[in-house]
């Protein structure tokens, strides 16, 4: 019922805000906004991994798992004098199944925790005078699947400076997240397990980015977050076994986390048919974990309507303060995990996009035409055993 | 621990030298800055690659994607 109640006031706020700015301009005297140009986006994932370090069964057994994700997302551009009104509707599945979720409960066979329907929408919005320099927008969000519901909402806004050529964008966004916890069947009506006090995750971040051109040729990015999570930050099903102690508990995690990421982009075109885009960032949590990423993609443009892309992303992280296999922790110890996910690893992924968008589009349909398709493939590879596949497909469809 | 604070300050001066070279380029001088490959953001197909990665690894954040909310415990 909180999470319907917070939901419905972020909601209703922005609602609120979005008609006190339109009543201040129709005060002038009613002008009629206009619809321009909108756009429908069709986007369908498909992931599949292997692997043998599952943390339901404490750090070992099979971490198979496949995850279909379609999604649609519709904008609504509104232009009214020198005023741009833009919404964005974003909602989608992740339909997935999971062996390791399925040992939850061993005994239950094809239990319910064996697959999962996930559902999610964000809904955001962002006005411009395009007299000013400054935009602001908002945002709300919400997700739910059988365990766990999600609602937040954002603020933002972008400082744009008079030759277009820097950006300063300030958001913020608050995540109110609930728990139904589920415990391993054979650890269910144990006292003091974590999560049988608080079931909520608070995740609260603030980012600020800066971008600007370099050259005719060269533009970069500067993004920096602060999260700061509070709640039940551990997995309530996930297993732990201990070296000294035949007693099986549940991971337990402490309930504050600070991360701070520091990310930079800088996009090159060379010649008249390769792009250079490029990625790095520095990861650092209060967990004791800090990561490095860094990612290269070569946009080649065989035509101006045809490219092909490779990719290849490097990651590197350390292990969290609390992480250690199967069997390694000690029953003393203040918190414990034996989640992978949390270990020291690093990973590849690489793999090929492809994009298609004629200037005529691919298709039409009566006033609307299928503007672009694009198509992703990429192959993931942990050092700790752990591969994916990921496909995903894109297609947008103008002027409906 | 030394070579890390080194490349910090590598970072820095290199954020700072890039800083300070912002350049003035016209609207008509912009042909290949607007081209859609030359973004400052990622695709929109990376939200399901940046979904997974969030899961599977340990950090998360300053790349425009999922900063919390969501479960992804499996």
């Amino acid at each position: 019922m909180q999470l319907v109640q917070k939901c419905s006031l972020l909601l209703g706020g922005m609602m609120a805000l979005s008609s006190m700015a339109i009543g201040q301009e129709d005060s002038a005297g009613y002008k009629k906004r206009t619809l321009k140009g909108v756009e429908v986006d069709f986007l369908v994932g498909y992931y599949e991994q292997t692997g043998n370090n599952s943390a339901v069964t404490g750090g070992t057994g099979t971490e198979e798992l496949t995850d279909f994700t379609p999604a649609v997302v519709v904008f609504l551009p509104f232009e009214k004098d020198s005023i741009q009104d833009n919404w964005v509707i974003d909602a989608g599945l992740d339909v997935y199944s999971s062996a390791s979720s399925d040992k939850i409960d061993p005994n239950t066979i094809s239990s319910e925790s064996a697959g999962d329907t996930r559902t999610h929408a964000n809904v955001s919005y962002r006005r411009k005078n395009l007299k000013k320099l400054g935009s602001w927008g908002a945002n709300v969000s919400f997700s739910n699947e059988y365990d766990y519901t999600s609602v937040g909402g954002g603020l933002s806004y972008t400082l744009t400076s008079k030759d277009k050529n820097r950006e300063l964008n300030l958001k913020g966004n608050a995540f109110f997240d609930t728990w139904q916890t589920i415990y391993p069947v054979e650890l269910r009506g144990t006292a003091d397990l974590p999560g049988s006090n608080g079931k909520n995750r608070n995740s609260f971040s603030g980012t600020i980015s800066y971008s600007w051109t370099v050259s005719k040729r060269m533009q970069a990015a500067v993004i920096s977050d602060v999260v700061a999570q509070n709640g039940l930050l551990s997995t309530p099903y996930h297993r732990v076994y201990f070296s000294d102690t035949t007693t099986l508990l549940v991971e337990k995690l402490p309930e504050n986390r600070l991360k701070l990421p520091i990310g930079i982009r800088a996009n090159y075109f060379i010649g008249s048919a390769l792009v250079v885009r490029t990625y790095y960032r520095y990861y650092w949590d209060d967990w004791g974990l800090t990561a490095h990423t860094a990612s290269i993609e070569l946009p080649v443009k065989i035509s101006p309507f045809f490219s092909l892309a490779p990719f290849y992303r490097y990651y590197r992280q350390s292990a969290v303060d609390y992480f250690a296999p199967i069997h390694e922790h000690v029953a003393t110890d203040q918190f414990y995990s034996s989640d992978f996910d949390l270990s020291t690893f690093d990973s590849h992924y690489f793999g090929m996009n492809m994009r298609i968008s004629p200037v005529n589009g691919l298709a039409r349909f009566g006033k609307s035409k299928l503007h672009a398709l694009e198509f992703r493939y990429g192959r993931y590879q942990r050092s700790n055993g752990l591969d994916a596949n990921s496909f995903a497909l894109h297609l947008k469809f103008t002027g409906l | 621990m030394i070579i890390s604070k080194k490349l910090c300050l590598l970072g820095i001066v290199c954020g700072l030298a890039f800083l300070s070279s912002c350049a003035s380029v016209k609207e008509y001088q912009k042909a290949h800055l607007n081209d859609t490959e030359m973004e400052l953001k990622a695709r929109s197909l990376e939200r399901f690659e940046t979904n997974f990665q969030v899961y599977r690894e340990g950090a998360s954040g300053a790349s425009s994607g999922k900063t919390g909310g969501g479960c992804g415990c499996n």
